[in-house]
């Protein structure tokens, strides 16, 4: 088999081809758009707190920075400034939820949102293209070389990727908008006018129905779809799967019974009787 | 299909949709904004990945190469080095923007130059190639199982791996060694006729003078010798020497003993030979016949000198050389299920996978019912079955009127009160008095129920639970390509042997290697074949009755284990040798054991000294001397052999793994030669 190569080139150098210099701007467009909204929101340390963890992110290959930059922003929200954090620890002992806006239609959350979406996207696949772009193949043959794992080769950029990504970005903020305006209008519509629930919790509720609802109607399409593109030999399997759980316990007796008998005959031969 | 990555990142997003739907009175819907949005990115990247995996991925087809320097060839041949060039498109729609491709070398054959990898995007129009060179060591067969792929999406959010069947298999045919070209080049002995003929003492159409015999009416008065009738004056006659091939009939070893080993085995060894003699002595126009034999059946062919039959030759003896590893009487059932589990999920990772062959937690508990330790759990809760019986015995008494019951349990109870004295307590005021008999039955039950909680949970522990997972799948998997009953599978589960049968044939099936017991528990060699000698014996008779003059006979059989066992072969032998026809014997020798001394053996050591060594060198020199006694043993039974066959004047030589085909062949030549001046 051939050889694994072991020199592998720096991240700076990984990151030159015009390929993942694409997606490293993109990234970068991406966080600078979500410090400005959120300087602008008065959020200056939570700002800079997320592009303290971005940079080093893509530098040092660290898949886990968006995530952290994603409850980061989550808690920025809550507690912008880490105001409250700071006086619960300063002596204030109450920790107190800071109010936003209210619900209504705010062009910086638009911004952030694609702020938000163009750091992942342009993170995640600048991984794919510098670090690692799927799992270690458990079952090779070949020693892995943890120097070198699997990645998406820079020549398979296609020239026409980046705009589709940048329009599949586009319709994904505006879906993400008009998700989340439907499920605000359905809840003024649909709210009773005595409820014990306050607005949000009920939104988390139609959320929640929404999401539930789609996760059932998904799984059902999966198991169909799945059930259909099986061929003969997994169809089989499937069977015997499902027999295999019917009759355990009663083919496990049957199987005890038949070692007992096996074994005294062996005894009876060896006894030569 | 979802990397920890994916996993992860849809993680956060719902919880910032859930989170921003629910805080968004207090903060605002900037959180369930981004929440959506990202979500409605992922969502979009799993539609696409699931299209390509359901619609996608069953389109792909695979068409495979194998060529020599100059063309795509269908056999390929043992030492020689080949371009393998894999071909994966797709039939009709759809693309697939990240795919790592790499083809499944087989076993046997030895990577050379190339990359049998390929990370590439496909599309209708844009199929992959793989393309890398191997080289063949060994003669027998090439299974190509297929191309590995795995496919994964831009992010490194999805993946899949899966496999490309193919299935193809290649024969390897024996090497051909050129050894008659070099003969001709280098003649050691000349003793040789001009090539391609070897004379026969009989009258015949030949061009050297035998003799001189008396004139028939009849005869052709071309043939008569003129000056000697002249000086005798008398008419004779010139007969010439008949000039025939010689006929040679190869026996080669196939029987189980032969094919143990890892790389190099016994009858890869053989069947190179064989290919060298037959190749050479077609060359030279003799007649070259081929009998395959093992432990059951043989498989002849009659002598020819055709091309084509050194083929049909080559082809018998590479089938021969790709019989797989014999199974052998015993195996350890979970050493191979370890071999195998690695394999089948490379090979099979559809079937393997947990969604179509689950394995439930529910399997892994190990009731103690299912053992005989279940007496030992029932014993702990016979007190408070006992005592719990008497009660409700005497209570039901009390009730249906039946005193002399109600006062045998009573006297049980009386007799509990003098064995477990009975303790009072306060609840709220209220005395209660309680036997203390129930509190050791119910303790006694709760450590049986401990005992039964312990060996039941036991079944989750390692290495039971790996091993049951490896069977249940494994067992699955097996019925199901065997098209078995329903319930099969549970054979596979509980039958040790059973199992271990079919894993081995599973693993012999793709060609890896698995281990095989060589020996039973009382030291016994199990693949000690006697029947093979009788196999051989009926072949051996079979081609002496059919044979014609002065033939060949060259038994290449593994009889070291069996110099115990050849009386029938040396009696047939006898007849063969009889009848004018030459015998030789090649031995394979065992690649491990060094040479033999020139001389049998002496051993003249005492077991005294053994003893001492023992006490003196500990384990290892009873390893040493283990080993030393298998060795001598080995170099005894060669000599035993060489012995017997030389009574009859049957030459019997080693053939070394490092011995070139053309020293076998120079032995050949001369036992012809001396054949012929007798």
């Amino acid at each position: 088999m051939s050889e694994p190569s072991t020199n592998s080139p720096g991240v700076f150098a990984r990151l030159r081809p015009p390929a993942a210099l694409n997606y490293l701007i993109m990234a970068g467009v991406g966080l600078l758009l979500y410090a400005f909204v959120m300087f602008g929101q008065g959020n200056d340390i939570g700002a800079i707190l997320a592009i303290v963890l971005a940079v080093p992110g893509i530098l040092a290959r660290w898949t886990g920075s968006p995530v952290l930059i994603f409850l980061l922003t989550i808690y920025l929200k809550l507690d912008p400034s880490f105001v409250s954090i700071v006086g619960f620890f300063g002596g204030n002992r109450r920790f107190e939820l800071q109010t936003g806006p209210g619900i209504g239609f705010f062009i910086e959350d638009v911004f952030l949102a694609a702020g938000l979406l163009a750091y992942s996207i342009g993170h995640f696949r600048l991984l794919t293209l510098i670090h690692q772009s799927m799992p270690e193949d458990p079952t090779t043959r070949r020693d892995i070389d943890p120097k070198n794992p699997p990645r998406r080769p820079v020549r398979l950029v296609g020239s026409e990727e980046l705009q589709k990504t940048l329009l599949v970005a586009s319709v994904c903020v505006i879906v993400g908008q008009i998700i989340w305006w439907t499920i605000v209008f359905v809840e003024s519509m649909g709210r009773p006018n005595a409820t014990q629930f306050s607005g949000g919790t009920s939104r988390l509720l139609i959320v929640v129905w929404i999401g539930g609802s789609l996760l059932v109607l998904l799984s059902a399409a999966l198991v169909y779809l799945r059930g259909y593109r099986m061929t003969r030999t997994e169809a089989a399997l499937s069977l015997r799967d499902d027999f295999f759980h019917e009759n355990r316990r009663e083919t496990d007796r049957l199987q005890r019974w038949r070692k007992w008998y096996k074994e005294r005959v062996a005894v009876r031969r060896r006894s030569g009787q | 299909m979802l990397t920890p990555r994916g996993f992860w990142f849809f993680f956060v997003v719902l919880l910032m949709c859930a989170l921003g739907a629910a805080f968004s009175d207090l903060i605002g819907s900037s959180i369930a904004i981004i929440g959506f949005t990202l979500l409605a990115w992922f969502l979009w990247e799993w539609a696409q990945f699931a299209y390509r995996f359901y619609f996608v991925l069953p389109n792909l087809v695979l068409h495979r190469e194998v060529s020599d320097e100059r063309k795509a060839v269908p056999v390929l041949w043992a030492e020689g080095e080949f371009d393998v060039s894999v071909r994966i498109g797709m039939k009709s729609f759809g693309d697939l923007p990240y795919v790592v491709l790499a083809d499944w070398i087989p076993t046997d054959a030895r990577f050379l130059d190339g990359s049998e990898e390929a990370i590439v995007s496909l599309s209708v129009n844009r199929p992959a190639t793989i393309r890398y060179r191997l080289k063949c060591p060994v003669p027998g067969e090439l299974r190509f199982e297929g191309v590995r792929l795995r496919v994964g999406d831009r992010q490194g959010f999805f993946y899949h791996r899966t496999l490309l069947k193919d299935g193809a298999t290649y024969p390897v045919l024996p090497r051909l060694t050129g050894a008659e070209g070099n003969r001709r080049g280098a003649k050691r002995h000349n003793i040789f006729p001009p090539p391609g003929m070897h004379r026969l003492k009989r009258p015949g159409g030949g061009s050297e003078l035998l003799n001189l015999r008396d004139y028939i009416p009849g005869d052709a008065p071309k043939m008569i010798a003129w000056k000697p009738s002249a000086r005798k004056d008398k008419l004779f006659v010139k007969e010439f020497e008949s000039e025939v091939p010689v006929r040679c009939t190869l026996f080669v070893d196939a029987s189980e003993s032969t094919r143990l080993g890892a790389k190099r085995k016994k009858i890869s060894r053989l069947v190179n030979l064989a290919a060298g003699v037959a190749e050479a002595a077609v060359a030279d126009r003799d007649h070259a016949g081929l009998v395959i034999f093992d432990e059951h059946d043989s498989q002849i062919m009659r002598p020819k000198r055709s091309r084509r039959h050194v083929i049909d030759m080559l082809t018998l003896m590479a089938k021969a050389s790709a019989r797989p590893t014999p199974l052998g009487p015993f195996a350890d059932a979970n050493a191979l299920s370890r071999l195998a589990f690695p394999l089948a999920h490379e090979l099979y990772p559809d079937l393997m996978h947990k969604r179509t062959n689950s394995t439930p937690a529910g399997m892994f508990w190990a009731p103690v019912s299912d053992y005989r330790r279940f007496w030992l759990v029932l014993s702990f809760q016979f007190l408070l079955i006992f005592v719990t019986v008497n009660y409700l015995t005497r209570q039901i008494a009390v009730a249906v009127k039946q005193p002399d019951i109600a006062m045998a349990s009573w006297e049980i109870s009386r007799w509990f009160y003098g064995v477990f004295q009975a303790y009072e307590f306060k609840i709220m005021g209220i005395e209660f008095e309680i036997l203390k008999v129930w509190q050791y039955a119910l303790g006694l039950a709760v450590i049986g129920l401990a005992i039964w909680l312990f060996h039941g949970w036991s079944g989750f522990w390692e290495p039971w639970r790996s091993e049951r997972l490896r069977r249940k799948q494994l067992g699955l998997l097996f019925a199901t390509l065997d098209n078995e009953p329903a319930g099969a599978e549970s054979h596979y589960l509980h039958d040790d042997q059973m199992f271990a049968r079919r894993a081995q044939r599973f693993l012999a099936e793709h060609h890896a290697r698995y281990p095989v017991r060589l020996y039973d528990a009382r030291g016994r060699y199990l693949f000690h074949c006697r029947p093979k000698i009788d196999v051989l014996v009926k072949s051996l008779n079979y081609a002496v009755a059919r044979g014609r003059d002065n033939e060949l006979f060259v038994l290449m059989v593994d009889l070291i284990d069996l110099a115990d066992d050849l009386d029938h072969l040396i009696r047939a032998v006898r007849v063969a040798v009889a009848r004018h026809h030459q015998v030789m014997v090649i031995l394979p020798w065992q690649e491990d054991i060094p040479e033999p001394p020139r001389e049998p053996p002496d051993d003249t050591r005492i077991p005294t000294e053994k003893a001492e060594r023992f006490a003196t060198g500990g384990y290892r020199a009873i390893a040493d001397e283990l080993k030393r006694d298998f060795i001598d043993g080995y170099h005894r039974a060669f000599f035993k052999v060489r012995r017997e066959f030389g009574r009859l004047g049957v030459t019997v030589v080693r053939a070394d793994h490092e011995e070139p085909v053309q020293m076998v062949l120079d032995r050949l030549n001369r036992l012809r030669g001396v054949g012929r001046r007798r």
